[in-house]
């Protein structure tokens, strides 16, 4: 086997783990409560998403696009609650794009270490590269299964609407 | 031409330092710039040459006609002029080193721009970013400061301050 279909198993394992897909729920859901109301355009915001993660080679790439989401986003006129990317679904009344940005940033950080764990060398040039592709990988199924629970929640809320 | 391992290097020192150094770049100017100035700056680095962005960031700089509310801007371009530099220094020969000849010029300009384009990114996105949490955050004190006050049917809009 060679070692990149090893380094593509590691990191499935890590996205199967329990912990990584509490997290991609969780993200999800906060995703529904936010994009809910956009009527026609809340799925373009997923596919904006998970275009973004799928095409890019940099990590920093869906970062940056997540950053310009969150301020971009025109309110609409007489709308008395914030919507979409600027409505408050964290925690501690963060934006999506926040709770979003932080797991990417560092949220990933001990699935990026497992996979890695006596496998990659990161003190070469060849393994941060590889750590960086870890990332990546990391960061393309997080969004996957995100989308997921954000399609099937949506779907859920249409059916409970014709009814 | 810029070789595949060296693009494969420009993407990882952007993921691992570029990004970083560029939310601390902007956290240093502590102000955001104004769309305007941004998609200028956005522009000249997506259309036009190392040469030509170092000229526009030079002018800028030198720019006599800011506002006292828009000084931030030239602290802002003189800061991003010397951030090049230093990239310069650091980066270029390290990441051309595999070669075995000299690179040429072109090349050495190319990788130049490679490097400023991915930084340009990345401060405008943490600058947009930052101009958004920053509203947010004052909509909240606002809101805050708001609070108890009378709920009467006739009120003149509320403004930043609190104040009618």
């Amino acid at each position: 086997m060679t070692k990149r279909m090893k380094l593509i198993i590691r990191v499935n394992e890590q996205a199967g783990s329990e912990e990584f897909y509490k997290k991609s729920q969780h993200l999800g859901l906060l995703a529904v409560q936010c994009f809910r109301e956009e009527q026609e355009r809340h799925r373009s915001q997923m596919t904006g998403l998970e275009n973004i993660a799928e095409t890019t080679l940099k990590v920093t790439d869906v970062l940056d696009y997540i950053k310009k989401q969150t301020a971009h986003q025109r309110e609409k006129q007489g709308q008395r609650e914030q919507q979409g990317w600027k409505k408050k679904v964290g925690a501690n009344g963060e934006l999506f794009g926040q709770v979003l940005k932080e797991d990417i940033e560092t949220g990933l950080d001990s699935f990026i270490n497992k996979v890695c764990e006596n496998f990659i060398n990161s003190t070469t040039d060849e393994g941060k590269q590889e750590r960086q592709e870890v990332h990546l990988l990391l960061i393309r199924q997080l969004i996957r299964q995100l989308v997921v629970r954000y399609e099937y929640e949506m779907s859920l809320i249409e059916e409970k609407a014709k009814r | 031409m810029i070789t595949e391992q060296e693009q494969a290097k420009i993407r990882l020192l952007s993921d691992t330092e570029l990004y970083r150094q560029a939310v601390d770049f902007m956290r240093g100017i502590a102000k955001p710039i104004p769309q305007k100035q941004t998609n200028g700056l956005l522009n000249v680095s997506l259309a036009n040459t190392y040469d030509q962005l170092q000229k526009f960031v030079a002018r800028q700089r030198d720019r006599e006609t800011w506002p006292p509310t828009e000084r931030h801007i030239r602290i802002f371009y003189r800061e991003l002029g010397q951030k090049l530099k230093r990239m310069d220094d650091l980066y270029v020969s390290s990441i051309m080193k595999a070669r075995t000849k000299p690179a040429p010029q072109e090349d050495i300009q190319t990788l130049r721009m490679l490097l400023a384009r991915e930084f340009i990114q990345h401060v405008l996105a943490e600058n947009a970013y930052m101009g958004a949490i920053r509203a947010f955050q004052n909509v909240d004190l606002d809101n805050s400061r708001n609070q108890g006050r009378p709920q009467g049917n006739n009120r003149a809009p509320v403004t930043r301050q609190g104040r009618t």
